[in-house]
C-alpha cells in the first residue's frame, strides 16, 4: 500500500505534445499503419499512474484510491500526427485491444473502478478534442453475483475497431496549417476506503490498451478553390483530370487514365465477389445503359448528357478473354482468407461461405464482417471516390433475409445476393441516397416508378417488347419488356413525369380518380397497385385506372393501393396519400466517407439506420411474380389458302388474346408444321427447329389481342396415295413463359388445309399484246391473243392449280418470274379458260407498262388427267389474220416405280450325325428397285424375312448388319429382329431415284432348323415381302410390292 | 470390330461379320456342297448335346417356341458362330 502511494504522488503531472512524426497529408491521401509500423507518439498525460509503450502501441494507465475520493489517470497515444496541406475531412479508424482490471468493495453500492477507451483525434495546437468515439466503457461496483459478492473484476476487451467521428456524414474537419494527433486515449477512475481502496489497473504487468492499426482516410472540404468540381460528380476536376495526388505531387489514384472526365459525371464501382458470385457482364451492361441514360441533370448539375458509371470488375473475363466489367484494377475474387470465419454460433450450410451481411461481426473481433472484408480487398485511397459492392453469398437458402441485397442510404457499401440488372441498380440506388419510395420508405406506390420500388425491382414492365428500349432483366440473353430505372423513367419520346402528379400533390388513396391519368404523356411505361385482395394489376401510366379493380371506370373510389402481404415491406394497411419522386434529380453522386470498419448512420437526411435491409422472406417475390404474370391467353388460327399447291405457300394467321388480369410480357408462341411444310420467312423473335416454330409476341395487354403470321412452302412432292390432296396438320401453342395460364383449355389450337396432289402437268405456250417489232417488243408487229381451255372429263370435280411461267419480260436472255396464279376446280364437264385479261388482272396492275405484252407457259398442274387445249390468235388490230388451236401435251409427273427381289439358297450340308433332324439354310436376298416416271424423292425400301414353321419344327432366322449392300447415299434403319416367330425387318432409304434408274441391295439371311426325330411331314417356310414407296404419287402402286415365298423341306 | 444387332440372340450374326465380310460375287458359282462339306463339323457336338435338350422340350405346350429360342441361344455359342462364319466364307468364295 505504501508503495502504490509513492507512486501516486509522483505521477500528477500534466503536460503538452510536441510532435515527432508530423506528416503532410493532401485531401485524398489516406494513411494506414499496422502494428510496430505505426510511428507511436505519446500524447496528454495526466493522473496517478500513466506511460506509453512505443515499442509496443501500448498505453497503461493505473488509479488507486483509499481515502473515499475519486482519484484518476489519463493518457493518449498517437498513431499519426499530421499537418494538412489544406483544409480537410477526415475519418479515422483504430483496431484497439485491452486488458486490465477493477478491485475494490463497493458493497453493491458506489462505483469503485471505471475504465473509459476511445479512438480520438486532438489538435496539437490548442488541445482540444476534435473528434472522440468511445470503445469501452467499464465500471465495477462490487455487485452481488452468482458467486457471492465481487471484490475483483478483469475487463479483457475483445479487439474493437472504431470510426472517428461516427454517425457525420463528411467526418471531422481538419484545418490547414494544424497539427493533429490520432490515435486512442485510456482514462481510469478508482475510490475506496483505507481498508478496501479502490484500484483500476490497465498497467500492470502485461496490462494496458493496445493499438493495433491505425486507418484514415480524408477528402476536400466544399468550396476549396483546389478541388473544384464542374460537373458535380463529387470528384474535383484536379483529380480527373491529374489523379488523386499526395502533398508531394505522386499520383495515388490515377482517375484520369481510367478514364474520368472533370466535364462529365463520372460514378466509379469497385465491385468484388465471393466465389461462384461473379459478376454477370448482362447486367452490367444494362447498368451501364440506364445510367448513360440519365436526364442531362442528374443529381442537380447539368452537364448535358448522362452518367458514365465505371464497373471495375479487374481482370474478370467471359471465359473467352472477354471483359465482364471495365479493368480498373481493383475487381477480385474475394479470397476465403479475407472472410471472417463464422462463430459457433453460425454455421453457413454445407458447402456455403458465411454470408456476408452488415451488422455482423461473425468471428468476434471488433469488425463488422463486410467491412473486415472490405478492408481487405478495397484499396483506401478510393474511400470517398469508388462505391464498393460486393456479389456474395446469400444468408441461406431457406432463409434468405435479404432476398435482393443490401444498400446504405447514402453510403457507399453494397452487397448483392442476386446479380440481377434491376438488383444491382436498386441497392446502388441506396447508395445515391433512395428509399424504397423515393425519398421516404413507403413501398409499392403505384405513382412511384422506380426500380427502388419493390413491384419494379426486376425492372419496369412496358407496353411493348420492340420499343428500342427493351432491357434483357433477367440475364437470359432476350430482351424483356421491362427497363431498369430510376423515376422518372424513360419513355421513347423522352422521360415519364415525377413526381407524380407532382412536388404538392401525390395520390390520394383516400379519393381516387379514375378518370384521371397517373401520366397521360407515358405510353410506354407500365406501374403495379394491388387491389383488395392485395392481388398485384398493371396499369399502363396513361390509361384510365380501375383503382377498385372492379370493372366500373370513371368512379372515384377509396382504397389501399400499395397494399398487399405478398410483399411484406408493401403491408401497409393504411389510406394515406402516396407521395411521388424524382429519383434523378436528388440522386447524390458525391461519394461520402462512410464507415471504415462499421457501419454508419451516415445519410442525407441524417434520421434512419443503416442499411436500407430489403424485404424479409425468400419466396415473396416468387409469389409477387406469379400472381402478377398469371393470366388467361387464348389461340385461334386460320391457314390460308385452305387449298394448296405442292411447292406453294401456306400462311397461318395466328391469333392470341389475353383476358387478363394482367399484361402478359413473356408470351411464347409455339407452332408445329406439318412435316410436309417448311418454315420460311421467320418474322422477328421466331426461331425455328425443324418444323416446330418458337416465337416471342410481343407484350399483349390485358383485353386485347396480337395476331402472328407464319407461312410455310409445301414440299413439292407430297405423298399422295389414291387421294388429290393431302391434309397438312398445324398444331400452334401459347403460354405466357413458365407461368401458369388462368384456363389453359383454349391455349392449343390447330388448323388445317389440304395439298393438291402433282400427278399431271400441261405447259401451254402463252402470248398475249400488241407486237411493236421493236427492240422494246420482240414481236411482229400485230396483236396477240392466247386463250387456254381446260376441261373435266373425270366423273367428280377436279382441282388444278395454274402458275405462269414468264419468258418475256424480262427483254434479256434470262429466266422470268413464275407467278402462281392459283386453284381452280372443274366439276364434271365443266371448262374454263384463261386468257389474256384474265392474266393481266389476276397477275399484273392493268396499268403497269410492263404487263402490255407478255409471253411465256402457262402452266396446269392437277392431280387427274384434264382436256387442256390452247386457242392461238393474231392480226392486225380490229381484225384476226390466223387461229390455231393445239392440244396440250400432257406430262406425266409421277413415279413409277417398280420391284423385284430373288433369294439364292443354299442349303448347308451338316454332318451325318444330326443332319436328319437339324438344317442350316444361308439365303442371299437381292432386291431391285427401278424408276421408270420422273425421279423420285426419298424412295424407302421396307423388307421384311420371316419363317414360318410348318409341323413339329423349330427355327432361327437372322439378318446380319453386315455385310449388307445398298446403293451410295442411301441409308438404313437398325435391323428390327423377334427371336420367336422368327423375323427380320429393316428399311433402306435413297434421297432421290433419278427416271429410268435403278437401285440393288443385297444381304443375308441365315436359317436354322430342327425339327423332331418322330416327325414325318415338316417344313419351314422363309417369307419375304419387300415394298417401295416414294414421296410423290405413284403411277401404280400395283408393282410397287413384291412377296417371295421359299419352302425349305429337308 | 463386329457391329452388332439390336436383337442380343442375334450376336451371332456380328460374328459372321468378323469373319466373312464380303457378299458373294455370283454365289450359284462360288458355291460347291462339295467344297464347303465338312466346315460344320465343330458344331456337331453342340448340335448333339443340345439334341436331347430339344427333344425333352417335344410335347410340351409351347414346345416351338421354346425350341427356337434354344436354337438361338444355341448358336450365340463361340464355336458355333465360328463354324457358320467359315461356311460364310465359304459361301463368299473365300478359302475353299
Amino acid at each position: 500500500m505504501e508503495l502504490i502511494r509513492l507512486l501516486l504522488a509522483v505521477s500528477i503531472l500534466v503536460f503538452s505534445v510536441s510532435p515527432a512524426f508530423a506528416v503532410c497529408v493532401r485531401p485524398g491521401e489516406p494513411f494506414e499503419c499496422v502494428g510496430t509500423d505505426c510511428d507511436i507518439t505519446p500524447g496528454i498525460e495526466n493522473g496517478q499512474q500513466h506511460d506509453i509503450v512505443p515499442t509496443e502501441n501500448r498505453l497503461r494507465v493505473r488509479a488507486v484510491d483509499g481515502a473515499l475520493t475519486a482519484d484518476e489517470s489519463y493518457a493518449e497515444l498517437y498513431a499519426l500526427v499530421i499537418e494538412p496541406e489544406r483544409d480537410m475531412h477526415v475519418r479515422a479508424n483504430a483496431d484497439v485491444r485491452f486488458s486490465g482490471f477493477l478491485n475494490g468493495f463497493g458493497g453493491g453500492g458506489d462505483v469503485f473502478g471505471e475504465v473509459e477507451i476511445r479512438v480520438i483525434i486532438r489538435d496539437l495546437e490548442t488541445d482540444a478534442m476534435v473528434a472522440a468515439e468511445t470503445i469501452a466503457e467499464r465500471n465495477h461496483n462490487g455487485g452481488i453475483g452468482d458467486n457471492g459478492i465481487q471484490f475483483f473484476e478483469n475487463f479483457f476487451g475483445p479487439p474493437f475497431a472504431r470510426d472517428v467521428p461516427a454517425n457525420d456524414d463528411d467526418g471531422a474537419i481538419l484545418e490547414s496549417g494544424g497539427s493533429y494527433g490520432i490515435g486512442i486515449s485510456a482514462r481510469v477512475r478508482a475510490r475506496g476506503n483505507a481498508i478496501n481502496p479502490g484500484e483500476a489497473d490497465y498497467f500492470s504487468a502485461g496490462n494496458g490498451v493496445f493499438l493495433s492499426a491505425l486507418r484514415v482516410v480524408t477528402k476536400p472540404t466544399d468550396g476549396d478553390p483546389m478541388f473544384v468540381d464542374s460537373d458535380g460528380d463529387g470528384l474535383p476536376n484536379l483529380w480527373e483530370t491529374e489523379g488523386v495526388t499526395d502533398c508531394d505531387g505522386n499520383v495515388l489514384l490515377g482517375l484520369h487514365t481510367f478514364g474520368a472526365d472533370p466535364d462529365r459525371k463520372d460514378l466509379f464501382v469497385e465491385i468484388d465477389w465471393m466465389e461462384d458470385r461473379e459478376p454477370r457482364a448482362e447486367s452490367l451492361a444494362a447498368l451501364r445503359a440506364a445510367f448513360l441514360a440519365a436526364p442531362d441533370d442528374a443529381g442537380g448539375t447539368d452537364t448535358g448528357e448522362g452518367i458514365t458509371i465505371w464497373l471495375d470488375t479487374g481482370t474478370l473475363d467471359d471465359g473467352g478473354g472477354v471483359l465482364v466489367g471495365d479493368n480498373l484494377g481493383g475487381g477480385n475474387e474475394i479470397s476465403t482468407d479475407t472472410i471472417p470465419d463464422p462463430s459457433g454460433e453460425f454455421i453457413p450450410p454445407l458447402g456455403q461461405l458465411p454470408p456476408l451481411v452488415f451488422d455482423s461481426d461473425i468471428d468476434g473481433d471488433g469488425r463488422e464482417d463486410f467491412y473486415e472484408v472490405k478492408s481487405a480487398n478495397f484499396d483506401l485511397v478510393r474511400l470517398g471516390i469508388f462505391r464498393y459492392m460486393i456479389s456474395a453469398v446469400p444468408r441461406n437458402e431457406d432463409e434468405n433475409q435479404y432476398p435482393i441485397g443490401q444498400g446504405e442510404i447514402g453510403g457507399d457499401d453494397t452487397v448483392l445476393y442476386t446479380f440481377l440488372p434491376g438488383a444491382l441498380m436498386h441497392e446502388l440506388g441506396h447508395n445515391l441516397g433512395l428509399r424504397h419510395g423515393g425519398s421516404d420508405s413507403v413501398n409499392c406506390k403505384p405513382n412511384y416508378v422506380s426500380v427502388m420500388n419493390y413491384t419494379m425491382w426486376q425492372g419496369i414492365k412496358r407496353r411493348s417488347l420492340l420499343d428500342g428500349q427493351a432491357q434483357d432483366v433477367d440475364n437470359d440473353g432476350a430482351l424483356e419488356a421491362q427497363i431498369i430505372d430510376f423515376s422518372p423513367a424513360r419513355t421513347t419520346t423522352g422521360r415519364s413525369r415525377a413526381p407524380i402528379f407532382s412536388d404538392d400533390e401525390g395520390l390520394d388513396e383516400g379519393a381516387l380518380d379514375e378518370t384521371r391519368e397517373l401520366d397521360e404523356g407515358d405510353s410506354d411505361n407500365l406501374t403495379i397497385f394491388f387491389n383488395e385482395a392485395g392481388e398485384p394489376r398493371d396499369l399502363a401510366l396513361d390509361a384510365q385506372p380501375d383503382w377498385d379493380d372492379d370493372g366500373v371506370p370513371g368512379e372515384t373510389v377509396s382504397a389501399d393501393v400499395n397494399a398487399t402481404d405478398t410483399i411484406g415491406d408493401c403491408d401497409t394497411d393504411s389510406i394515406v396519400e402516396l407521395a411521388g419522386h424524382d429519383d434523378w434529380d436528388i440522386v447524390q453522386l458525391r461519394p461520402i466517407l462512410d464507415g471504415i470498419s462499421e457501419e454508419l448512420e451516415v445519410n442525407q437526411t441524417g434520421s434512419t439506420p443503416l442499411p436500407e435491409n430489403e424485404m424479409p422472406g425468400g419466396d415473396a417475390f416468387d409469389d409477387f411474380n406469379e400472381a402478377l404474370n398469371t393470366v388467361d391467353l387464348s389461340v385461334t388460327k386460320v391457314a390460308t389458302p385452305d387449298l394448296v399447291m405442292a411447292g406453294q405457300e401456306v400462311t397461318y394467321t395466328i391469333s392470341v388474346a389475353n383476358a387478363g388480369p394482367n399484361s402478359a410480357s413473356e408470351v411464347i408462341v409455339t407452332d408445329t408444321f406439318d412435316d410436309l411444310v417448311t418454315p420460311v420467312d421467320l418474322p422477328d423473335l421466331c426461331t425455328a427447329t425443324g418444323s416446330e416454330v418458337t416465337c416471342q409476341m410481343d407484350v399483349i395487354a390485358p383485353g386485347s389481342s396480337r395476331d402472328l403470321i407464319l407461312t410455310g412452302r409445301v414440299s413439292p412432292r407430297v405423298p399422295c396415295g389414291r387421294g388429290d390432296v393431302v391434309t397438312l396438320e398445324n398444331e400452334v401453342s401459347v403460354s405466357n413463359g413458365d407461368w401458369d395460364d388462368i384456363a389453359s383449355a383454349d391455349n392449343l389450337a390447330t388448323a388445317s388445309s389440304d395439298a393438291l396432289c402433282l400427278r399431271f402437268e400441261y405447259a401451254a405456250k402463252f402470248i398475249c399484246g400488241d407486237g411493236s417489232g421493236d427492240a422494246e417488243i420482240p414481236a411482229v408487229p400485230g396483236a396477240y391473243e392466247t386463250i387456254v381451255n381446260v376441261h373435266n372429263f373425270q366423273s367428280r370435280e377436279i382441282p388444278f392449280f395454274k402458275k405462269l411461267a414468264l419468258a418475256f419480260p424480262p427483254r434479256e436472255q434470262a429466266a422470268g418470274e413464275i407467278l402462281p396464279i392459283g386453284i381452280d376446280r372443274l366439276g364434271t364437264d365443266e371448262a374454263l379458260k384463261a386468257d389474256c385479261d384474265d392474266l393481266r388482272e389476276r397477275l399484273f396492275d392493268r396499268a403497269s407498262p410492263d404487263s402490255s405484252f407478255f409471253e411465256g407457259y402457262l402452266v396446269v398442274q392437277t392431280p387427274r388427267r384434264l382436256d387442256v387445249d390452247a386457242v392461238y390468235t393474231a392480226g392486225l388490230p380490229g381484225g384476226v389474220n390466223s387461229i390455231h388451236v393445239e392440244e396440250v401435251t400432257e406430262r406425266d409427273l409421277r413415279t413409277k416405280l417398280s420391284i423385284e427381289k430373288r433369294s439364292d439358297i443354299f442349303e448347308f450340308p451338316l454332318p451325318e450325325a444330326i443332319s436328319s433332324q437339324f438344317n442350316l439354310y444361308v439365303v442371299l436376298y437381292t432386291v431391285d428397285v427401278f424408276n421408270g416416271g420422273v425421279a423420285a424423292e426419298n424412295v424407302v425400301i421396307n423388307d421384311r424375312v420371316s419363317l414360318g414353321l410348318i409341323g413339329p419344327v423349330a427355327g432361327f432366322l437372322g439378318v446380319p448388319e453386315e455385310p449388307f449392300e445398298i446403293p451410295p447415299g442411301a441409308s438404313r434403319d437398325p435391323i428390327q429382329s423377334t427371336v420367336f416367330p422368327p423375323a427380320a425387318e429393316f428399311s433402306v432409304t435413297l434421297p432421290e431415284l433419278a427416271a429410268d434408274e435403278g437401285a440393288q441391295i443385297r444381304f443375308w439371311a441365315v436359317v436354322f432348323t430342327y425339327a423332331s426325330g418322330d416327325s414325318e411331314a415338316t417344313s419351314a417356310i422363309l417369307a419375304n415381302r419387300a415394298e417401295v414407296t416414294a414421296q410423290g404419287p405413284d403411277t401404280s402402286g400395283a408393282d410397287n410390292t413384291i412377296e417371295i415365298f421359299d419352302v425349305l423341306d429337308p | 470390330m463386329p457391329r452388332f444387332s439390336p436383337n442380343a440372340r442375334l450376336t451371332l450374326l456380328a460374328v459372321i461379320v468378323a469373319f466373312g465380310p464380303a457378299l458373294p460375287g455370283h454365289a450359284q458359282t462360288t458355291y460347291t456342297s462339295e467344297a464347303c462339306a465338312g466346315l460344320a463339323t465343330p458344331m456337331v457336338g453342340k448340335l448333339a448335346e443340345a439334341q436331347s435338350r430339344l427333344e425333352k422340350l417335344n410335347g410340351d405346350e409351347n414346345a416351338q417356341e421354346q425350341q427356337s429360342r434354344l436354337l438361338s441361344e444355341l448358336l450365340s455359342d463361340g464355336d458355333t458362330q465360328k463354324a457358320i462364319s467359315t461356311i460364310l466364307k465359304c459361301l463368299a468364295g473365300e478359302g475353299r
